[in-house]
Order: structure tokens, then C-alpha cells, then sequence
């Protein structure tokens, strides 16, 4: 039996779904595809668990709090060129 | 004009609103420096560690991630009076970063962040071909990596790949803001990230059969 829909097209179209990058009333109609059809739905669990999943095990650095003390101390430091300046 | 330029290509800023100038004019040198240092401390400097991670990413180094940060906050202090109060801090800050890394970045010939650059570059001038994608929904194998090999198959994406990846899905800007800090069309900032997600896909299956794991479901 012939698809409905063009898988290439649904997977683009769920992506802006999960970005919110649909217009309302487009992602209403997207939605209910996904409800009504189960290999949609698999493609949208599955582009849902990989965003959290890349989410969640990329590397979040963090920089020691004295040391963005010192950056930021450094920085203030230094003079601030505005309107007033003498330079103007 | 709010700020002298000092070096700094103010090409490379985001612009703000001219009210914002106006009442940059309005106040006292004393007043104004704590205004702009309440402005520094209270939305500028708690993006830190989240400008880090950028920062990282994008230079590919903790060196020279450590280098992309303290330049951007000291770019973004010279010109905090350009700063709209009201607007997205974060697109602000990460707009500069970006800046930074193409224009300074691009000039240094170390490391893979060189590397990265020139894939950046190039892969502007080639967004607009066809759209293709994987849709084999049972390779989920790269299940089993843990943080340090998603980390380095993102890491090892083309630097226009991965910076989109990074400020939609982790960072979880719009596309318009997206746009706005990359300067590209909106319609490049959704093929991009169509194509970037699909090879990160393509990389942490390779990652994961490298590593010996298997698609148990067939």
C-alpha cells in the first residue's frame, strides 16, 4: 500500500516540530500524522531520544569559580570606553 | 558614538537600538560605569560557563576555548554600552564568540580548530543541495556511548555542523536567533541542521560499531 507522505518530508517536518518551528496550525496537522500512524511515530521517538541523549552525555565545561572571579576582575579593571570618555 | 573603537572591528558586534546610546549619553561617567558593571555582572558573566562550553566545542581545545572566553567578555565589555537591555544576553555574547573565532582563529595555524574554520567557510557556499537523510530507525546503538565519544563525534563534525547542533539542541536557540548569530538565512539554518544532525547519527553509529556494539533488535 502507497504511503501517504513522503518519509524524507515527515522526518524534516517532525525536526521543526521538536524545534518549534512550526506554524500552529502545521504542527497540529503533523501531530496528528504521528498519532496516526506508528512508523511516524517511531521516527519521533527516535529523533526525541536522540536530541536528549546528545543533550545529555555532551561534555558541559566548567570553569572554577576564582578563575572567573580573576577573568572578570581583570576585565572590570580595565578602562571602559563610552561616550564621555575623555577620547571622544 | 557610545564607544571608541580601539582596534575592534564593530563590524563585529551586534548593533542596539539608538535609545539605548541616547541613554548611554544621559548619564554620568561614575553612574554610567555601574550601570554597565551591573549590567557585566547580573547578564553577561553568569553565561560563563555556558560560553565556555561553546567556546570548547568551537576551538575543539581548553586552551584555546580559555582564550575564546576571555576574549569575548573583554570584547563584550568594551562595548557593553551597545548592549540592549531587553534582548537575548546569550545571543549577544555567543554572536561575539563567533565573531572572535572566525576573524582571529582563522589567522592562527594551530590545532584543529584551523581545520575546523576552513570547513566552516566552505560548507557556506555549499547549503543549498539537495536535502538527504537517514531513516533507519533500529540503528540505535550509539546508546552506549558515554559522554566522552559524543563528545568527540560532535567535536569532530565540520565547524558549521556542529555549531548549529550545538546553539539549537543544547544551547536551545530559535532558528531566527540561530540566524541572527551566524548570519545566514533562516532557510540555511534548517538544512544545516538537517544535514548536521544526520551525519552526528552517521558518526556515533560508526563510533559504536568501531567500539563493538550491536543493534540488538535486528
Amino acid at each position: 500500500m502507497k504511503q501517504a507522505y513522503d518519509e524524507q518530508d515527515m522526518l524534516l517536518k517532525i525536526n521543526l516540530l521538536l524545534d518549534n518551528e512550526l506554524e500552529e496550525n502545521l504542527a497540529a496537522e503533523v501531530r496528528d500524522l504521528i498519532a496516526a500512524t506508528p512508523l511516524l511515530s517511531e521516527m519521533y521517538q527516535h529523533e526525541l531520544r536522540f536530541r536528549g541523549f546528545v543533550r545529555s552525555r555532551l561534555a558541559q565545561m566548567k570553569m572554577p569559580p576564582s578563575r572567573i572571579q580573576a577573568i572578570r576582575d581583570e576585565i572590570l579593571n580595565s578602562p571602559l570606553p563610552h561616550p564621555s570618555s575623555p577620547e571622544d | 558614538m557610545c564607544a571608541t573603537d580601539q582596534g575592534v572591528r564593530r563590524t563585529d558586534l551586534p548593533t542596539c537600538k539608538k535609545q539605548n546610546q541616547h541613554d548611554c549619553q544621559m548619564l554620568s561617567v561614575t553612574n554610567k560605569t555601574n550601570h554597565f558593571r551591573h549590567i557585566f555582572d547580573t547578564e553577561i558573566m553568569p553565561l560563563t560557563d555556558k560560553l565556555y562550553t561553546f567556546a570548547y566545542h568551537l576551538t575543539g581545545s581548553e586552551d584555546d576555548a580559555n582564550d575564546l572566553l576571555q576574549e569575548t567578555l573583554t570584547k563584550a565589555w568594551r562595548f557593553i554600552d551597545r548592549y540592549e537591555q531587553g534582548t537575548n544576553p546569550k545571543a549577544w555574547l555567543f554572536t561575539i564568540a563567533k565573531n572572535i573565532f572566525i576573524n582571529e582563529y582563522r589567522r592562527r595555524a594551530k590545532g584543529p580548530g584551523q581545520v575546523a574554520l576552513q570547513d566552516f567557510v566552505a560548507y557556506q557556499e555549499k547549503e543549498e543541495t539537495p536535502l538527504t537523510g537517514s531513516l533507519d530507525l533500529r540503528q540505535e546503538m550509539y546508546q552506549y556511548l558515554i559522554g566522552d565519544e559524543v563528545t568527540q563525534a560532535v567535536n569532530s563534525l565540520p565547524a558549521a555542523f556542529r555549531t548549529v547542533i550545538l546553539l539549537c539542541d543544547v544551547e536551545e536557540f530559535s532558528y531566527e536567533e540561530i540566524a541572527g548569530i551566524l548570519g545566514i538565512p533562516i532557510g540555511t539554518v534548517r538544512s544545516r541542521l538537517h544535514r548536521a544532525r544526520n551525519l552526528l547519527k552517521e558518526q556515533l553509529r560508526s563510533y559504536a560499531t568501531h567500539m563493538g556494539y550491536e543493534d540488538k533488535r535486528g
